[in-house]
């Protein structure tokens, strides 16, 4: 670690004036791009920026393998990002409250943790690249008349392929969570399973 | 609706661009159907594993390893809020961002924050108020424009710049106004001076047989003669314009003192005005890079939208006056370059000169890309100019570097007009 870095880190964390303006400014510099994105938020995304950072170098995270600028340009971009998705994120409010009165699920699978990544990756990987456009379209928020359009196909073969999307995607990742689960019975290395019929060609 | 109908309509229904009768045809029926249900429940989650993106870590690491040689500057970031921090080896960000373009935007987000962090480019972009160690911005400025990231505007600081302006200018018309009201009574008044005097030296000849003394010179509101005392048949009359005439100098001088006192009240305001404005330039002065001193900003739509059935957007006018000033240049382009080139030319077809650094600013998917450059004070004449945007793509140093084999792909990307006046 730079002596600098190091030195402005202590000096931060004791209160400094001058070593809290250079780190704050280093922030807000790194932090300016996601500005318009953010717009009315920025400044608390900032506020919390700054809260993070602290906290960070308080617990000793910071251990020199990059510049202090550098990490602390990691920090805000992904304290910046998950607050950008956070104000991207779909809100199904309604439909849950109509979940909840049918008694069924509507709990999102888990994509968070490094193995459901993964299986959401393998899941991407066997269904076509049409179907990821067709969800893609659909994520952007197009209607069904729109992609029809822009598809050049009826309305109604556009539905029944995104439902066959749909069927394919549940089937495959059903399959490939059965497989993870007979793996973790068995305690057997992890290995690529191939799904029967489970190729791009089908859709 | 049928269960058939209900099934193949869910995903529109997460995304919220159902017609109304459809919807609520579409939620009646989900009431009353724990099949559909079930179904809705299995889009949810084919809607979770299409919409995947990798996580913003991933991103971050991706621009890092990207942004410095053999990865030196990748460092674990060990970072409790939402993503575990771990490097995404089991997937392929590149072949992720080649079909999203949100998380390709994102991406140019963060290699911009990346780009900002460089201390090398703190001389060259200034986008807020330097670091109390780092020396004074502009040094390295090409001659003809200053490019930046940011608008180096802190619009708010503008807009009240902009409302006492107009306040002041307000007030100094206001004040135009009253004085040329002052100035047509006085003139007014000396005019009806002059006629009465006229009148009178009139009536004297005619009423110096009878002398009698008129009742406008004994109530000594004329200028009677010593010698010769008005007198006759036209005395009466005289005196009774005389008495109006009287009676409307009485009102105008009134008049005029208020006119008086509006303009002094308004002198103070418009003094207050300046004495405000003065310290807000100071306040300005003293936080803000100068760049920032009378800046104006203007967004500028593509020359060529009129093709696109939009219309042909006006050229965006910059005040002769204004100091920097700022445009945001709007694009629909959606590609992607390592960097990209604005060229200046002007109305007689001559280069006028290209900024140093232009960089994209992304937006959202379906929002304007934009380019913000800024021309320093007084960078150009008056006239009409042409501003030409092209994507580079290739070696970084190679167009500097002469006509070489390395020479980059230049792409023309939009075409702007703005004028100066």
């Amino acid at each position: 670690m730079a002596t600098s870095d190091q030195e402005v880190v202590s000096r931060y964390l004791q209160g400094e004036v001058e070593a809290v303006g250079t780190v704050d400014s280093w922030i807000s510099r790194a932090a300016w791009p996601y500005r318009r994105r953010l717009s009315s938020r920025w400044d608390d995304v900032l506020q919390d920026v700054r809260l993070e950072v602290t906290r960070l170098l308080g617990q000793g995270k910071f251990r020199g393998e990059s510049s202090l600028r550098t990490y602390l340009w990691q920090v805000v971009s992904h304290t910046c990002l998950d607050q950008l998705r956070s104000q991207d994120r779909w809100q199904w409010t309604e439909l849950e409250a109509l979940e909840e009165g049918g008694g069924n699920s509507f709990a999102p699978p888990a994509t968070g943790g490094h193995e459901d990544r993964d299986l959401v990756q393998r899941v991407l990987a066997r269904v076509s690249g049409e179907c990821r456009e067709l969800w893609r379209l659909i994520a952007m928020g197009h209607s069904y008349r729109e992609m029809s359009q822009r598809q050049d196909v009826a309305e109604g073969t556009l539905r029944v392929r995104v439902l066959r999307c749909r069927e394919k995607a549940v089937a495959l990742r059903r399959e490939l969570l059965g497989g993870l689960a007979a793996r973790r019975n068995t305690g057997a290395a992890p290995a690529p399973k191939q799904i029967e019929g489970a190729n791009d060609d089908e859709l | 609706m049928n269960c058939e109908l209900a099934v193949e309509l869910l995903p529109w229904l997460l995304n919220g661009s159902l017609e109304a009768g459809e919807r609520r045809d579409l939620i009646e029926h989900l009431r009353g159907c724990a099949a559909c249900r079930s179904a809705l429940a299995e889009t949810r989650t084919a809607w979770e594993i299409f919409d995947w993106h990798p996580p913003a870590a991933a991103l971050v690491a991706h621009a890092a390893t990207a942004g410095s040689a053999g990865g030196g500057d990748r460092s674990p970031l060990a970072h409790g809020a939402g993503d575990s921090g771990e490097h995404p080896d089991s997937f392929d960000v590149e072949q992720h961002l080649a079909s999203c373009p949100r998380c390709a935007a994102e991406l140019e987000l963060v290699r911009t924050s990346r780009l900002l962090g460089d201390p090398a480019e703190d001389e060259r972009i200034a986008i807020l108020p330097p670091a109390p160690a780092t020396p004074a911005a502009g040094a390295s400025v090409a001659a003809f424009a200053t490019t930046k990231v940011a608008t180096a505007v802190r619009r708010d600081d503008v807009a009240a710049r902009r409302a006492w302006r107009r306040s002041a200018l307000a007030a100094g018309v206001v004040g135009l106004l009253a004085a040329t009201g002052w100035l047509e009574s006085a003139r007014h008044a000396r005019e009806l001076e002059g006629r009465l005097a006229a009148a009178s030296r009139g009536a004297a000849p005619a009423a110096a047989p009878t002398g009698a003394t008129s009742p406008a010179s004994r109530a000594g509101a004329l200028p009677a003669h010593p010698t010769a005392p008005p007198a006759g048949p036209g005395e009466a009359e005289l005196g009774r314009r005389a008495g109006e005439a009287e009676a409307r100098l009485a009102a105008l001088a009134a008049q005029n003192r208020q006119l008086q006192q509006q303009v002094a009240t308004l002198d103070r305001t418009a003094a207050e005005l300046g004495r405000r404005t003065a310290q807000v330039s100071s306040a300005q002065a003293t936080t803000a890079p100068p760049i920032e001193s009378d800046a104006w900003v203007s967004e500028v739509a593509p020359a060529d939208q009129a093709s696109r059935g939009a219309g042909a957007p006006p050229a965006a006018v910059i005040p002769l006056s204004a100091g920097a000033a700022t445009l945001l240049l709007h694009t629909r382009h959606s590609g992607s370059y390592p960097r990209y080139e604005l060229e200046v030319w002007d109305a007689s077809g001559h280069l006028v000169g290209r900024p140093a650094r232009v960089l994209r600013l992304p937006g959202n998917q379906d929002a304007f890309e934009e380019f913000d450059i800024t021309l320093r004070p007084g960078a150009l004449p008056a006239g009409a100019y042409t501003l030409h945007l092209f994507g580079l793509s290739g070696p970084a140093g190679a167009d500097s570097g002469g006509p070489q084999a390395g020479a980059p792909a230049r792409e023309p990307l939009e075409t702007y007009a703005i004028r100066v006046s």
